[in-house]
């Protein structure tokens, strides 16, 4: 085996228009179409009866609802955050698992980049790129704060962080409560990208040294972290929404 | 800058990264979520309205089989007293039937006690006149003459009497 290349950034592939094309796009762009057919196959020829894919996508969403609704507590309500919630979940976990699919990371073109020989997978899984982790962050904090002002009013929501009033502890307090904002978005892109650049890592190096049989387990292990990611980052984002529809009088 | 570049953030990537998102985030709500949920929710009120209508038609099927029972037994309570009414009815009109039979009974064999009396009395009285005239006319036979009326008031008299 040749030395194997490890790129923290996600390759180019090809351009379109202004926009460079990245491997981890493609995987993205496949994860949601993947994402939009089955959701149109399954709700086609909705019965109230259900059956077959219409079944199994009933049991995902429905599963989905009810989780979202433990926390948030109140129907109306999980209906109108459920849309990110469940979108933010489907996305993560349909883009780590396509991730897996052997192919990902091992086929590719090699180029010359600054004279050097380089390889490039045509693949990348398409959370193990900090654009799409940190998009999905920007977008479910910003969500969150919107979902907040919604449910308090500008005001009200704003007086969460920039407090004059109760004298300058809580004043304070409101600054870092502005800081873990931005640290929540921080966190929530380098959690998901660190865990499938490394499952990726890991699955590459396990086929350098050992190619048959023993890469089965860590198989196993990141279709768990898959998961897990995917829930971590759904679960988040459900306290946060939580966190900042509720008056502060409640606390 | 470097930071971020090094990285691998591209805020072009980022940006279509995010477009791509919300576009998905649009297409599932209206495609997957908005769909499966209201049928979910449908489904529900469906199975809730069934479990209620259930619950609705035993309750109202007690009532009717407790109404069924009460209206029976109340049916078979009026038919006993109608029976019963009607059969001391019977023997009232029964016995009444009978006694005016008996007095009409009575009547009539007494009528006909009474006709038979007449009728012998009268067949008596008739049989009478005439033996006493065949006995004045007999004996104005042997007597060879007339007998005058005082004689033969004092003769019929005496055979009457005899007779």
């Amino acid at each position: 085996m040749s030395d194997i290349h490890i790129s923290l950034a996600a390759e180019k592939i090809g351009h379109l228009g202004p926009l460079p094309i990245t491997n981890s796009m493609v995987m993205g762009w496949t994860a949601s179409l993947i994402l939009i057919t089955l959701g149109i196959l399954a709700t086609r020829k909705s019965k109230l009866v259900p059956s077959g894919l219409q079944n199994l996508i009933e049991i995902i969403v429905e599963f989905l609802f009810n989780t979202a609704n433990e926390v948030i507590g109140d129907r109306n309500n999980t209906k109108k955050f459920f849309p990110l919630i469940a979108t933010i979940f489907l996305f993560v976990l349909t883009a780590n698992w396509l991730g897996i699919i052997p192919g990902v990371g091992t086929i590719g073109i090699h180029e010359i980049d600054h004279g050097k020989e380089i390889f490039v997978p045509i693949l990348r899984p398409g959370n193990a790129d900090l654009n799409t982790t940190l998009a999905l962050a920007i977008t479910a904090v910003f969500s969150v704060q919107i979902f907040g002002i919604v449910a308090l009013g500008f005001w009200k929501y704003a007086g969460k962080f920039i407090n004059f009033k109760d004298g300058p502890i809580h004043f304070g307090v409101g600054l870092l409560e502005l800081i873990s904002e931005i640290s929540k978005m921080i966190s929530f892109s380098f959690r998901l990208f660190g865990n499938i650049f490394a499952g990726e890592v890991l699955l590459t190096v396990i086929a350098v040294i050992m190619p048959f049989i023993v890469p089965l387990p860590f198989y196993g292990l990141e279709l768990f972290v898959g998961l897990v990611q995917a829930l971590v980052f759904t679960m988040l984002t459900l306290v946060f929404i939580k966190i900042a529809t509720a008056d502060h009088a409640e606390h | 800058m470097e930071l971020l570049e090094s990285l691998g953030i591209n805020g072009k990537l980022l940006l279509a990264q995010i477009i791509n998102f919300v576009i998905l985030l649009f297409l599932l709500k209206k495609f997957l979520y908005g769909p499966v949920i209201n049928l979910l929710e449908e489904r529900r009120n469906k199975i809730e309205q069934g479990l209620k209508n259930a619950e609705q038609a035993e309750q109202k099927l007690t009532q009717v089989n407790k109404d069924a029972d009460e209206i029976r037994s109340k049916a078979y309570a009026e038919a006993k007293q109608i029976i019963d009414e009607a059969k001391a009815q019977a023997t009232v009109e029964a016995t009444r039937i009978i006694e005016k039979a008996n007095h009409q009974a009575e009547r009539i064999v007494k009528t006909a006690q009474e006709e038979a009396q007449l009728s012998k009395e009268k067949v008596f009285s008739e049989a009478r006149g005439h033996i006493s005239n065949l006995i004045i006319l007999s004996l104005e036979k042997i007597l060879g003459h007339q007998l005058d009326s005082n004689q033969k008031e004092k003769l019929t008299a005496k055979a009457v009497e005899e007779f």
